[in-house]
């Protein structure tokens, strides 16, 4: 039996070809194969290196239904043990497109791990510098807000 | 084939909705925010919102932290704190060690409310599928009950007490939620009030007397099958018998001032927890309390500072438990103990209580 195949489209304009069980994994995407089938699906705001990312992963993911009742493609051990090694691998402003688009295209385990490494970077940083380095977040405190924060936290951090 | 990214700012993470950065925030262990609320106002506000709390509830990312309450005579509000654990620490034993390293300032209990504890925890109980709760720390007296469905997480009000209380104690027994103190002392005839979920209805309670109504309540408490309320003049007001107990991994536990007890069900007696000589010895105190702390047992004890000074330290300890010799024995090993407040001799004791947040 072939499997069903659909296209994506990046916003720069390129195409993937999909298995549909692939691509469904994302809600908005099962959603939009019903409503439109054996239409290309933009995708305007994934650029082809997120997207191809996306799908790489999704792809890991894919629960097959061969008729024989349900078969991951890979045990869970080493499903994290893969998804450790797939967010290792991804820099700092990669992984915020990676978080953006598994929130954009709804895929929950996606969003899951790419919020997690989020976490734990922040967790590894050595201080509040750090972190606002890390994600380019500006600092919008005044001096003395920054002290009143410290007096509140009587405590050392 | 990797594209070279040319954007020489990467995207802020503030551009992410803002549930996204709840959901990263309620994954990172709560030592850490008092760090974290440094960061940026956006960071600041979401530590402190409910939004965040029942994320962590949603992911059970939540930690059980011990929350204690003072009274200083002084004031007319109770103080709670929080027990908070310094972040990538090895906590070390400082019992008999010198004074100064009594503490390590890596155990802290902090007042609240902070960035580490925004809020004291509500009074919450289940009955059935719903889950009702009462505020424990108000400024403005309050009559109000929340209740919402123990899967939802959002609450709605409740019937209303009777009467308008502020830091009530409460317990629930056999169905029905029992709520006291907190109003006037004079206010003999709804001092304390039952609800029965069932008939979603408010009784008054008998007027358990002036002597009750004027003291410093501890707590409210099922125990051995009857409902104690204890205030600070260490009686004990029994109100209705039944049966209840205290206990971690169903063994039940109790702290005296010379050592710490286990029930040995099996031949019907307290014993001594063994492992604890230097503990027991170090706790000579005015005053002990223990809990559950996620399986361990946390012990809490106020010792005087040296002589001649007005102060008086408060002491945490947490013990692992084990059992053995065909579980004849409990032997505790403590993992750390240390200092963790100062503060006036004049200050009371009124409880503590482990939650998740």
């Amino acid at each position: 039996m072939s499997k069903k195949m659909i296209v994506l489209k990046s916003s720069e304009g390129v195409s993937f070809v999909v298995e549909e069980a692939v691509a469904r994994q994302s809600k908005i995407i099962s959603f939009l194969v019903e409503e439109f089938p054996d239409r290309e699906l933009p995708l305007t705001n994934m650029t082809s290196e997120i997207l191809r990312k996306t799908i790489e992963y999704c792809k890991k993911h894919v629960v097959e239904d061969d008729g024989g009742g349900d078969s991951s493609s890979s045990s869970s051990g080493d499903l994290k043990e893969w998804d450790v090694k797939f967010v290792a691998e991804i820099d700092q402003p990669r992984l915020m497109d990676l978080l953006m688009a598994a929130n954009y295209l709804d895929i929950p385990s996606l969003l899951d791990v790419t919020c997690q490494k989020v976490a734990d970077t922040i967790a590894a940083c050595n201080d509040e510098k750090e972190i606002r380095a890390t994600f380019n977040i500006e600092n919008d405190f005044t001096e003395e807000e920054v002290e009143a924060i410290r007096m509140e936290n009587q405590y050392p951090i | 084939m990797k594209k070279k990214i040319t954007n020489p700012s990467p995207p802020s993470l503030l551009t992410l909705p803002e549930e996204i950065i709840v959901n990263c925030l309620a994954r990172i262990s709560k030592s850490y925010y008092p760090e974290l609320s440094l960061v940026c106002k956006t960071f600041c506000s979401l530590l402190l919102s409910m939004e965040l709390y029942v994320a962590r509830l949603e992911l059970g990312t939540h930690e059980n932290v011990l929350h204690v309450c003072l009274q200083s005579p002084d004031k007319t509000r109770p103080s709670w704190f929080s027990l908070w654990l310094k972040p990538d620490q090895t906590l070390t034993n400082n019992i008999g060690k010198k004074k100064t390293q009594n503490s390590c300032r890596d155990t802290l209990l902090v007042p609240l409310p902070s960035s580490y504890s925004p809020r004291v925890p509500m009074f919450t109980c289940a009955v059935g599928s719903e889950l009702y709760a009462i505020s424990k720390y108000n400024i403005a007296p309050s009559s109000v009950m929340w209740v919402r469905n123990t899967r939802a997480y959002s609450w709605r009000q409740a019937p209303s007490m009777t009467v308008a209380r502020t830091n009530a104690v409460a317990c629930v027994f056999g169905d029905k939620i029992y709520v006291m103190g907190g109003c006037v002392a004079d206010e003999s005839t709804c001092w304390a009030e039952v609800f029965d979920p069932k008939t979603q209805t408010w009784e008054p309670l008998p007027d358990p007397g002036a002597a009750l109504r004027e003291s410093l309540i501890k707590k409210v408490e099922v125990k051995l099958g009857k409902t104690y309320v204890k205030s600070i003049e260490e009686m004990d007001y029994v109100y209705d018998p039944k049966e209840g107990k205290w206990d971690i991994d169903n063994v039940r536990y109790q702290c005296g001032r010379q050592s710490c007890l286990w029930y040995d069900i099996k031949h019907d007696e307290w014993k001594a927890v063994k492992g604890l000589a230097t503990l027991n010895g170090n706790r000579r105190c005015y005053f002990v309390e223990i809990a559950n702390y996620g399986g361990k047992l946390l012990i809490l004890w106020g010792k005087f500072a040296p002589p001649r000074r007005p102060n008086k330290n408060i002491w945490c300890a947490v013990i692992a438990l084990e059992r053995r010799n065909n579980d004849d024995e409990v032997w505790g090993k403590v993992e750390w103990a240390s200092v963790v407040l100062t503060v006036p001799q004049s200050y009371v004791f009124l409880r503590c209580e482990v939650k998740p947040v």
